[in-house]
């Protein structure tokens, strides 16, 4: 079973002459433990494949399978319940509550989960602390580098334990030093923890940490590459140790 | 103006808040405009009877300012001075009619009669006297020399409402009931208020039926050809004190102008409050809208818009607000003057016998409330637009940083405190100008102040949050605690609305109670006797004493007590009310509740050379117990000394001086009875002697009887009917409150859109982030609830203390149900006002949500 799964989904904005179509029959799956990252130019659809396949908006055609469940069966709140336990989001803006401190940051869909703050915040500490920001932990986003603030996010997406990251242009707010940590920290999380990664990109050096790149064109995939990643060097960990 | 669309853009993008705006600005003009077009018609009650008075082109008339009578002899004094030809006395006194006693033919009732008693043996024309004003004569004849019985001048609409014609007779009403008087002449319709008819006979029938003997209230002169005028001014001046007005026409009851002008100011406290409330509330929108649009302004900056291009566009978006707020204010204030008239207007008819007229919005009203409308508005703008404009495109891109906002809660601490002093000195300072300075100040300190002390009253309440709406309610208990200055915004209008609707509730609570206590202490007979109403002006003619007599004598009646009235002006010149009273019968029957001095007082008032004074005579003009007070009597300076301070129900609201009834009368004039207090005898029945009372009454117009039961049971429901409309006027200026509220949640929704879609997008249901929505305003408005009692309390406290400085010594009522009412309404807004940003804030689509910009 594939962590991620469409089947001729389809994304149609605007109607008559204004007509758009975003995502033209996109067909995909993604391993358990596998990086996958999505290029193309501006506009051929990358973030809304990301939005459909996080839940976060709804296919005009075709369907989107998490962990095998079908997204399409879901009301909003099973859609919201999936979202928080199954998938991590990574967004480009960081999107972190300016007014909450970094460990409330993290913590927040454990929170929203209905997990005890007390236990919510001490799993939240433990993600901060293997994302070696732990020192910044008070501190609100307004006080954190960007690259500080790029590991809160993962930290966050990392909390729930969920079995896919999806990142929209993670790293097109950092400089190229941040972005290249940041994309380690990438390959770490799929290395260490054994998560999925759905990475939407412009940047080829980051997709180069990627085991297999989609290329997008049109609302299409027009090209798949696998990068040749020596994965033996890595030891998978227990992520629920 | 390439500003203008820019503004338009703006504000047609948030179409919501703009609304909410502009309602609030709507609320603040509709309450000014509306109660300042009653205003006049209130005046137009007041003041109706002197409109007429004016009968010719005369170069002198002689007044009293206070309108209240004065010896005929003084005519012969004017006559002296050199360059005086000639003169005439004169009386103008209205007398109020029974309801429906008398009808024009079109079927309005004839509720004054205009009394003008003219020297017949006057013969200089120029004073068109014996033309009645040069009024065309129909049928009969005018009046002539050597008339000085009762014959009379009608005009032509009452004589038809009569159905009577020349040769015919009218009873009049006076001091010594109905007199029956010869109609000896038809006048032409002056086309005055059908209800106030006047009636023109000689001067010595009006004494008579007024029980005036040898006292006038006009004097009219006229200067020989070629004199010297100034001359002649100076000489009268010198004969005439301050008490007398000596060219036009302008002579009203000095005190009714006093409590008229008190109202006006009220009325324009009150539009004023609700618009500073909105001007509060147009001050936090632009602020917190600057705020969220930084960046834009960053922006625009960075693409090449000046300082003053920025600064413009917010100031035209604060104009476009301000005008259709105005305008649309406006409208709706027509409609409230309106609408008041109908409610309260029964209310005045009780009161004052007359009938309140249609709402007048005069040019000045127009001009106030313009003024207002768009100046507070586009003053409270000013900050923010300033702020803007300051904005480098290099900070707008920036975090306010943590050093920032130290600096910005140290200053707002310091002015805070210092608005808060000047605010209570300007409250307690007994000038009611500064009174209402101090007020506007004292919510202005509230406002600055309000974000220090957001933490700990939300950490106060979070406990109960979080068991209420669970992570929710701990999620938005953070949300307020991190971000003070945002959940001050939002909570200051209402707190400031809470604070004034407990202020002024909690006062006039205090007044009510202390009133009805008052009117325990003060009118506790079994009946009262009284001349039209309860409300007593000079305009009241009153009995003589004839009827006290007569009604003393009945069986059954155990004790009586009367009072005379006249409101004089005293050396300052300033109105002043003077009750005549039988101090031993008074002291037994009604008594008055003492600041200073006791019940011995009243023995002393008899020896003619002592007086009680009221609390508000003795704050306004600074005067207690063993002081002289000196009076302008009608024909000299009276000194009299303070024997002590009391109120009585009546007039504790106006300056007020008791003396001997014989004093009144001597130097005053003043020999009527206006109230008639009557003790039954125990075991009496009742409804004989109410029959026997009712019979007495019979011959004098316009007297009625009312018992202490109805008595207490009219006042009290003139104070319900009262409360009810500062209820409605209280609830008027919460609405903005609640505006305010809904307002700020809204912006912060819109603000925090991107954070709300992140939430939803981390897994944060539709539910959860509308609980969050709802659990943060309830949170703000707890905090708003908690601040608004306590300075309410506080203001209410402050302001009953004020009236203290008013000389009504009112004990402090607390509040208790204005306060349960209050925390209601509270949080009724709170939710409310979060309704529809919740929903907005859980319906946004996640995608669009974290695209905003």
């Amino acid at each position: 079973m594939y962590v991620v799964e469409t089947e001729n989904l389809t994304r149609i904005y605007g109607s008559g002459a204004a007509q758009v179509t975003a995502l033209d029959h996109v067909s995909l799956h993604v391993d358990t433990g596998e990086f996958v990252a999505v290029m193309g130019p501006s506009g051929c659809g990358k973030s809304t494949l990301l939005h459909l396949i996080g839940g976060l908006d709804r296919p005009d055609e075709g369907m989107v399978r998490i962990d095998g469940q079908d997204l399409s069966a879901l009301n909003d709140d099973s859609l919201t319940d999936l979202r928080r336990e199954r998938i991590g989001f990574i967004f480009q803006f960081f999107n972190l509550i300016p007014t909450l401190d970094a460990l409330d940051n993290t913590a927040l869909p454990l929170v929203l989960g209905g997990m005890k703050p007390a236990e919510a915040q001490s799993r939240a500490a433990d993600w901060l602390e293997k994302l070696e920001v732990a020192d910044r932990k008070s501190h609100r986003p307004d006080e954190l580098s960007g690259g500080q603030r790029q590991r809160v996010a993962i930290a966050r997406a990392l909390v729930t334990e969920p079995s896919l990251i999806l990142a929209d242009e993670p790293t097109g707010n950092l400089d190229s030093s941040a972005a290249g940590d940041f994309a380690t920290l990438l390959r770490e999380t799929v290395d260490r923890w054994g998560r999925s990664i759905l990475l939407v990109t412009h940047d080829p050096r980051i997709s180069s940490y990627a085991d297999r790149i989609l290329q997008m064109k049109d609302g299409r995939i027009t090209e798949e590459t696998r990068n040749n990643i020596d994965r033996k060097a890595v030891v998978v960990e227990d992520h629920h140790a | 103006m390439r500003e203008l669309p820019l503004a338009i853009s703006y504000l047609k993008g948030r179409p919501i808040r703009s609304i909410m705006t502009i309602l609030s600005i709507v609320i603040g003009v509709m309450i000014m405009f509306g109660l300042n077009g009653m205003a006049p018609a209130f005046q137009d009650l007041f003041r109706s009877n002197m409109e007429s008075v004016a009968l010719s082109n005369v170069d002198l008339y002689v007044t009293r300012t206070d309108g209240s009578f004065f010896r005929q002899e003084y005519v012969q004094d004017v006559s002296a001075v050199q360059g005086v030809e000639s003169t005439t006395a004169m009386i103008v006194q209205s007398v109020s009619l029974p309801p429906e006693h008398y009808q024009t033919p079109d079927g309005i009732d004839v509720s004054t009669i205009q009394v003008y008693g003219i020297d017949t043996s006057v013969t200089d024309e120029a004073f068109n006297v014996m033309t009645a004003g040069g009024r065309r004569l129909l049928t009969g004849r005018l009046l002539q020399p050597g008339d000085t019985g009762l014959v009379v001048l009608i005009s032509e609409v009452f004589a038809e409402g009569l159905g009577i014609g020349v040769g015919e007779v009218v009873k009049l009403p006076g001091a010594g009931g109905w007199v029956p008087f010869e109609v000896v002449g038809i006048l032409d319709d002056p086309g005055l208020l059908l209800g106030n008819q006047q009636v023109f006979m000689p001067i010595e029938a009006a004494q008579d039926l007024l029980n005036k003997p040898n006292r006038v209230n006009i004097i009219m002169g006229r200067y020989a050809e070629g004199s010297d005028a100034q001359a002649i001014e100076l000489a009268m001046r010198s004969m005439f004190s301050r008490g007398y007005e000596l060219s036009p026409l302008e002579g009203g009851a000095d005190v009714w102008s006093a409590l008229l002008e008190f109202m006006n100011v009220i009325f324009t406290m009150f539009g004023l409050l609700a618009l500073a409330l909105a001007g509060l509330i147009m001050f936090n929108t632009f602020r917190t809208s600057v705020v969220e649009r930084r960046r834009d302004i960053g922006m625009l900056r960075a693409v090449g818009a000046k300082r003053r291009v920025v600064m413009r566009t917010i100031l035209y978006e604060g104009l476009i607000l301000a005008v259709l707020g105005t305008v649309l204010g406006m409208l709706l204030g027509v409609a409230f003057a309106y609408g008041a008239r109908a409610g309260l207007g029964s209310i005045f008819e009780t009161l004052m016998g007359g009938t309140i007229g249609k709402p007048r919005f005069e040019a000045l009203t127009f001009a106030v409330t313009i003024a207002f409308g768009l100046g507070v508005p586009l003053v409270s703008v000013l900050l923010p637009a300033r702020g803007a404009s300051q904005v480098t495109p290099l900070e707008a891109m920036r975090p306010t940083t943590v050093d920032q906002e130290k600096a910005v809660r140290r200053s707002r601490l310091i002015i805070g405190l210092i608005s808060l002093v000047l605010g209570v000195a300007g409250l307690i300072s007994g000038i009611f100008q500064l009174m209402a300075l101090g007020m506007l100040i004292f919510l202005l300190a509230l406002g600055l102040l309000g974000p220090l002390v957001i933490s700990p009253i939300t950490s106060f309440f979070n406990r109960a949050l979080y068991l209420l709406f669970g992570q929710e309610g701990g999620l938005a208990a953070g949300n307020i605690a991190r971000q003070p200055r945002r959940a001050a915004i939002t909570t200051t209008s209402l707190m400031v609305g809470l604070a004034i609707l407990i202020g002024l509730g909690g006062m006039l609570g205090s007044v009510y109670g202390g009133a009805l206590r008052f009117l325990d202490a003060s009118l506790r007979s079994d009946y009262i006797l009284m001349a039209g109403g309860l409300v007593v002006t000079n305009d009241t003619v009153g009995a003589d004493p004839d009827l006290a007599e007569t009604v003393r004598r009945m069986p059954g009646v155990e004790d009586l007590t009367t009072m005379r009235q006249v409101d004089v002006l005293n050396e300052d010149g300033i109105g002043v009310r003077l009750i005549g009273i039988d101090p031993p019968s008074y002291g037994r029957i009604a008594g008055l509740s003492f600041i200073e001095g006791d019940k011995s007082a009243f023995e002393r008032l008899q020896g003619g050379n002592e007086v009680i004074v009221n609390g508000r005579y003795a704050s306004q003009f600074g005067v207690s117990v063993g002081d002289t007070i000196t009076l302008e009597g009608d024909h000299r300076l009276i000194d009299m000394k303070v024997a002590a301070v009391g109120l009585d129900y009546l007039n504790m609201k106006l300056p007020t001086v008791y003396m001997d009834q014989a004093v009144l009368s001597r130097e005053f004039g003043v020999h009527n009875d206006v109230l008639i207090l009557v003790n039954a005898e125990p075991g009496v029945d009742r409804e004989d002697l109410e029959e026997d009372l009712l019979a007495a009454i019979e011959t004098y117009p316009g007297f009625g009887i009312i018992s202490r039961e109805q008595l207490y049971a009219s006042q009290k429901q003139v104070a319900r009917s009262g409360t009810i409309g500062m209820n409605i006027i209280l609830a008027l200026l919460a609405a903005p409150a609640l505006l305010g509220l809904a307002n700020a949640l809204g912006i912060n929704v819109i603000e925090r859109t991107r954070e709300i879609g992140m939430l939803r997008a981390v897994g944060a249901k539709r539910r959860q982030v509308r609980r969050m929505i709802v659990a943060e305003s309830l949170l703000l408005s707890l905090v708003g609830i908690a601040f608004g009692i306590t300075s309410g309390l506080l203001l209410s406290v402050v302001m009953t203390g004020i009236l203290e400085f008013a000389g009504l010594h009112i004990p402090y009522s607390f509040p208790g149900v204005g306060l349960l009412t209050s925390i209601a309404a509270g949080l009724l807004c709170g939710v409310l006002a979060a309704l529809i940003p919740a929903r907005r804030a859980s319906d946004l689509e996640i995608v669009s949500a974290l695209a905003y910009e």
